[in-house]
């Protein structure tokens, strides 16, 4: 046994090296910019469509991208970001705004671009110093920098339906300051007759002049189960629930492992049974980030820095240091895409989700966009670009 | 001829037996070198580059320190799971306190101390708590991980989302390479001076094996589990500064995973989970290197996290089974 147990830590040692010498050798390319990714994981939805784009990129342009998955402590955070420096990395993506000083002032030390490809400057906290570094390329608004158009868009679905007891779950409100934003839009445009099962056990009949509190959890999908019993048990009626936190991955399976398979969500979030559960009522609307628009956002600041060594900005971009600058100014924009039918979906895993080379923003585009390749694109035009529609992006690619 | 023949045979027989004696040496520093040769060729160097160097050592520096004072722990057969929520309680308090006192070192100095106060409190409290209601020192060490852990989330929750240092450079000497080297080289002396030489460390080790035995000896067990765990908090409460050097900010994820990573690097060193008297203090000086190096070296390859955690996964339920097997080799002490 002393002897099996020996033969297989050596194995696994020896095995896991070779595995990473192979990993080196095979993503050995030439290519003149390194550009490395932190995220969560590569395995979901999000993980799968940025690794998607970012393989179009590397066909389009010398680029090439490593992605390291890091764990959601700081530490762990800052490992990944000092893996990335010393795997060569020219420039860092980064999915969260997890200790986001240290990041840059580890990279602004490194001489590599660091931004945020899933957060923005406006909802983080971010110092001065960080936000004007030279090598910080700024975050991504999502929701295309206005959450409150999903929010009314939610609000006329609802209205659309006869029902009319309604309860968000969500994160809790540091962790998702868009959802705030998102919800109050939502109650502004109900209409009157609709009631909000508020978490503080006060039932909202509209019009009321508070807008109501959404319940939330705290990350875990047990936190989130907890939370679905107690609202359940505040308000046994409740017939739509707006699942903000992960609606598909755990308030969805919240509701049905309690029970209430029969209530009606409308969900941020998406995953593959997005389309069946539309087609059979359970969803009312689902969403998700049109991750390819984030990461071309990202991806034009960030090779015009490289290739400029920081030099070339946008002539109609605010200057860094200007107020505008600091207040959200810093952020490129990307679109939220909302499927309320079947149609939807398949417009989305047709033009968005799909073949990058008929997605949302294709190579040359994007270059038009650049000032690396046209010395006249502006950022109104690259902020036009990633905040296209599912609607536009079908006109453009459907004929 | 049969002479030089019978003199080779005696000698392999020397070396055989000198090599299965010394088994957790030989594990401790071939699996090192093992390392250091693999990946200094797979990174074509890189992996000793200057930033590599630097980033190397500050993720060594606070991991050494709480393996060190770990250790003491560990000797007896205790395990601790509560470092990671432990270090992030003091590193909040930290940010707190260095911010009222506008970043300065008086600050500092306090932050410190009340980082040793509380971490002294937390796991001489948890080890009291284990003694006198007669509870695993696991399970006291569980409940320390899940109130920490809770009071760490509730205020991040009070708060945008995360808990920073006003004044970044605060720290800054925390994050110096020299600084870094001499406080980890410093702790590791005394740590193995403590446990080599007093008697604090050589009745831990008979703890280990059998405290019955060891109290027989005359050595005071449940004194010297107040005090090894008065050492470990110790040892939270240092790393805890490096720690929060590095990141600049807490978040309730703060730390998490920190005590797996002192676990692995312990029987990476070829420590025994159960403890006892082949416990050696260059356990925790070897194996925290190699795990650095080890994590470091699979990252720079672009080994992805998963296979990372896959890796050190599969490498410590291997270790803890050779743990399991070698109760039989230790040998019972004399009564």
């Amino acid at each position: 046994m002393k002897k099996f147990l020996s033969k297989l830590c050596v194995f696994v040692l020896v095995g896991a090296m070779l595995v990473g010498v192979g990993a080196m050798v095979g993503c050995g390319n030439s290519a003149q910019y390194k550009i490395g990714i932190l995220l969560y994981n590569f395995t979901d939805v999000q993980g799968q469509q940025i690794q998607s784009y970012a393989e179009y990129l590397e066909e389009n342009f010398d680029v090439s991208f490593t992605y390291v998955s890091v764990g959601q402590d700081d530490d762990s955070h800052i490992q990944g970001l000092e893996s990335c420096i010393n795997q060569g990395c020219n420039a860092v993506f980064s999915g969260y705004n997890t200790a986001i000083d240290k990041c840059v002032e580890m990279c602004e030390s490194a001489g590599v671009y660091y931004g945020l490809l899933l957060a923005d400057t406006a909802t983080s906290s971010i110092s001065e110093t960080a936000l004007e570094s030279k090598y910080f390329l700024g975050g991504v608004k999502q929701f295309s920098g206005d959450p409150s158009i999903a929010g009314e868009q939610f609000a006329e679905v609802l209205n659309n339906t006869e029902y009319t007891k309604i309860a968000g779950i969500s994160f809790p409100p540091f962790a998702f300051i868009d959802g705030n934003t998102l919800w109050n839009a939502m109650v502004d445009g109900l209409d009157e007759g609709k009631v909000i099962c508020d978490a503080n056990q006060e039932e909202m009949l509209i019009p009321f002049g508070y807008k109501g509190d959404y319940y939330y959890f705290m990350f875990t999908s047990d936190a989130c189960n907890a939370t679905v019993v107690q609202m359940f048990s505040d308000y046994p009626d409740i017939e739509v629930v707006v699942g903000m936190g992960s609606g598909m991955d755990y308030v969805l399976p919240a509701l049905r492992s309690n029970g209430h398979g029969n209530v009606k969500m409308i969900s941020l979030g998406y995953t593959e049974d997005v389309e069946g559960y539309l087609a059979d009522g359970t969803l009312l609307a689902a969403g998700n980030n049109n991750h390819v628009e984030c990461m071309a956002s990202l991806f034009a600041r960030a090779y015009d820095a490289m290739a400029s060594e920081g030099s070339a900005w946008y002539s109609d971009r605010v200057a860094i240091g200007d107020e505008n600058y600091l207040y959200g100014g810093s952020d490129g924009a990307a679109d939220y895409v909302i499927l309320t039918d079947v149609q939807d979906v398949k417009d989305y895993k047709a033009y968005v989700i799909g073949d990058k080379a008929n997605g949302p923003i294709t190579a040359d585009e994007l270059k038009q966009c650049m000032l690396s390749f046209n010395e006249n694109a502006t950022w109104a035009d690259l902020t036009e670009l990633t905040t296209r529609s599912l609607s536009d992006i079908t006109a453009l690619r459907a004929n | 001829m049969e002479n030089i023949k019978k003199d080779n045979k005696t000698g392999l027989l020397k070396a055989g037996a000198f090599v299965k004696s010394n088994k957790n040496m030989f594990i401790r520093y071939g699996l090192l070198v093992l390392v250091v040769l693999v990946f200094s060729i797979a990174t074509g160097g890189r992996l000793f580059s200057k930033y590599s160097i630097n980033s190397i050592i500050s993720q060594l520096t606070p991991l050494m320190i709480m393996c060190v004072g770990m250790l003491f722990v560990f000797s007896h057969g205790n395990i601790d799971v509560a470092e990671g929520a432990v270090i992030a309680i003091c590193a909040l308090m930290s940010i707190e306190v260095i911010n009222a006192m506008g970043g300065t070192a008086g600050g500092i100095i306090v932050a410190i101390l009340l980082n040793i106060l509380v971490c002294e409190v937390l796991y001489v409290g948890s080890i009291v708590m284990s003694v006198k209601f007669r509870i695993l020192s696991t399970i006291a060490s569980l409940a320390i991980m899940f109130t920490a852990r809770g009071l760490v989330t509730y205020f991040v929750s009070q708060t945008l989302g995360s808990y920073k240092l006003e004044n970044s450079a605060a720290l800054k000497l925390f994050s110096q390479t020299w600084f870094m080297l001499l406080v980890m080289i410093v702790i590791a002396v005394a740590g193995w001076f403590v446990f080599t030489y007093t008697r604090v460390g050589k009745y831990s080790r008979a703890i280990g094996d059998n405290p019955l035995s060891a109290q027989q000896s005359g050595a005071n067990v449940n004194a010297l589990k107040y005090i090894c765990y008065a050492i470990a908090g110790f040892a939270v409460a240092v790393s805890t500064m490096f720690y929060l050097a590095r990141t600049g900010s807490v978040t309730q994820n703060f730390g998490s995973g920190r005590e797996m990573d002192v676990m692995i690097s312990l029987i990476l060193g070829g420590m025994l989970l159960s403890g006892g008297s082949k416990t050696r203090m260059s356990a925790a000086i070897v194996g925290s290197v190699t795990y650095v190096l080890l994590t470091n070296g699979l990252s720079q390859l672009g080994m992805p996290d998963m296979y990372v955690s896959l890796v050190k996964g599969v490498v410590f339920l291997v270790m803890v089974g050779f743990t399991l097997r070698r109760q039989s080799t230790v040998k019972a002490l004399p009564r």
